[in-house]
């Protein structure tokens, strides 16, 4: 029987928004992925660097909650370039004393001479504070975040994820938060089945 | 916030009038959590005498206009918020209630101003607030019986899809159902929630 394999490691990520009209954003990104543990290797490596994405999404809202956002992202990956084209429909939903996200994305997937990859994706996250009923500047707040995704290449497979954060809200402008993402992936496929647990940090910055 | 405001109100609610023009703050209010022990005594001891035996959270808001105490309990089906200022001496009742409830005039009114106000809007939240002497604010949580002498407003919250930006506003309305102050209320990002 196949084993399932194991990678852990930190994903350390930036997402700076930049509001461009009271319903249109700009929004880049940054994020790294270092691996520090790998099984069936069995063994402790020093991190290593994985790889990088660099985004780009536009946004605009319609209606009161609603926002369609549009994006590119690059991927470098031990001297190759990916490219995934993405489009969100998000959804959240204001409560007394917490917010809860619905994001509806498809993206497209493919690098070099291979196959295009297509993945469905549905997240729903849930936040709240962790002090009062709302969150105000210098006050912390929990995020927990799963999400599922489908993915259509030769095989097709799912891959589920967890995602509980710690945020701590600065001010208005600028979020910090630290958490783990748990990835299952190759869900179908048990033979194939990954486990990946990423240690992440992420800085939320808006103009 | 707004409780404090009342003061201004009415001669705010004439400027309007005389200037004709719409008005609309940015409520700015950080709200905590605070152990009972570091409430003012006079707050305690009315919590104490209206609603002993209600489990109690009390909150510090600090806003423009200052630093208050706020207990929240339930009661008989309500949501009760009941603010204090610094010293403990009581400002106001305030109780969530449907739309529904609020008297078929006065939900006219409403109505009527917030359609002339946005051009798509969506009541969120209601609050009955009640203001007067101590006892007989007290005698709302106690019996729910209404003092002629009790001074109302209506809060609502108001989420309201403009032309430019939609947005939240908090609009607080007198007795007779006529607009009285509008607040923007600054809504927090969505990036951390859509990326």
């Amino acid at each position: 029987m196949a084993q399932a394999t194991f990678h852990a490691g930190y994903l350390p990520k930036i997402n700076l928004t930049t509001k461009l009209s009271p319903r249109t954003r700009l929004i880049t990104g940054v994020e790294s992925r270092f691996i520090h543990f790998e099984r069936p290797e069995e063994k402790d490596r020093n991190i290593q660097y994985v790889l990088t994405d660099f985004s780009l999404a536009f946004s605009r809202k319609f209606g009161y909650n609603g926002t369609l956002n549009a994006g590119y992202t690059f991927r470098e990956r031990s001297g190759a370039f990916v490219h995934r084209l993405s489009q969100q429909y998000n959804v959240v939903q204001n409560f007394d004393a917490a917010r809860i996200g619905h994001r509806f994305a498809f993206d497209q997937t493919w690098s070099g001479d291979q196959d295009i990859t297509l993945r469905l994706r549905y997240r729903l996250t849930l936040e709240k504070p962790l002090s009062g009923d709302k969150i105000d500047s210098n006050e912390f707040y929990l995020k927990v975040g799963n999400e599922y995704l489908g993915i259509f290449d030769t095989g097709g497979d799912l891959e589920i994820r967890l995602i509980p954060v710690v945020g701590y809200e600065l001010n208005r402008q600028n979020k910090l938060e630290v958490g783990l993402d748990y990835r299952l992936s190759a869900f179908l496929t048990p033979a194939v089945t990954d486990h990946q647990l990423w240690s992440s940090i992420s800085w939320f910055c808006a103009f | 916030m707004t409780r404090l405001l009342l003061r201004f109100v009415s001669p705010f609610s004439l400027l309007l009038l005389l200037t004709g023009t719409s008005f609309s703050q940015v409520k700015f209010e950080k709200e905590s959590r605070v152990k009972a022990l570091m409430v003012p005594a006079g707050a305690l001891r009315f919590v104490s005498k209206y609603a002993s035996g209600n489990r109690i959270k009390w909150y510090v808001e600090e806003s423009q206009l200052g630093k208050t105490y706020e207990a929240k309990t339930k009661l008989n089906g309500y949501r009760f918020s009941i603010e204090f200022d610094s010293v403990g001496q009581i400002l106001d009742l305030e109780k969530t209630v449907d739309f529904s409830e609020l008297d078929a005039k006065v939900q006219h009114m409403i109505r009527e101003e917030l359609r002339a106000r946005f051009d798509k809007y969506k009541i969120t939240k209601v609050q009955i607030q009640y203001r007067g002497k101590e006892e007989k604010v007290g005698d709302i949580l106690r019996s729910g019986f209404k003092d002629r002498d009790l001074q109302i407003f209506f809060e609502l919250i108001v989420r309201a899809e403009m032309e430019i930006d939609p947005s939240s506003f908090e609009v607080l309305f007198n007795e007779m159902g006529q607009l009285e102050a509008i607040f923007t209320v600054l809504q927090r990002s969505t990036d951390n929630l859509e990326f």
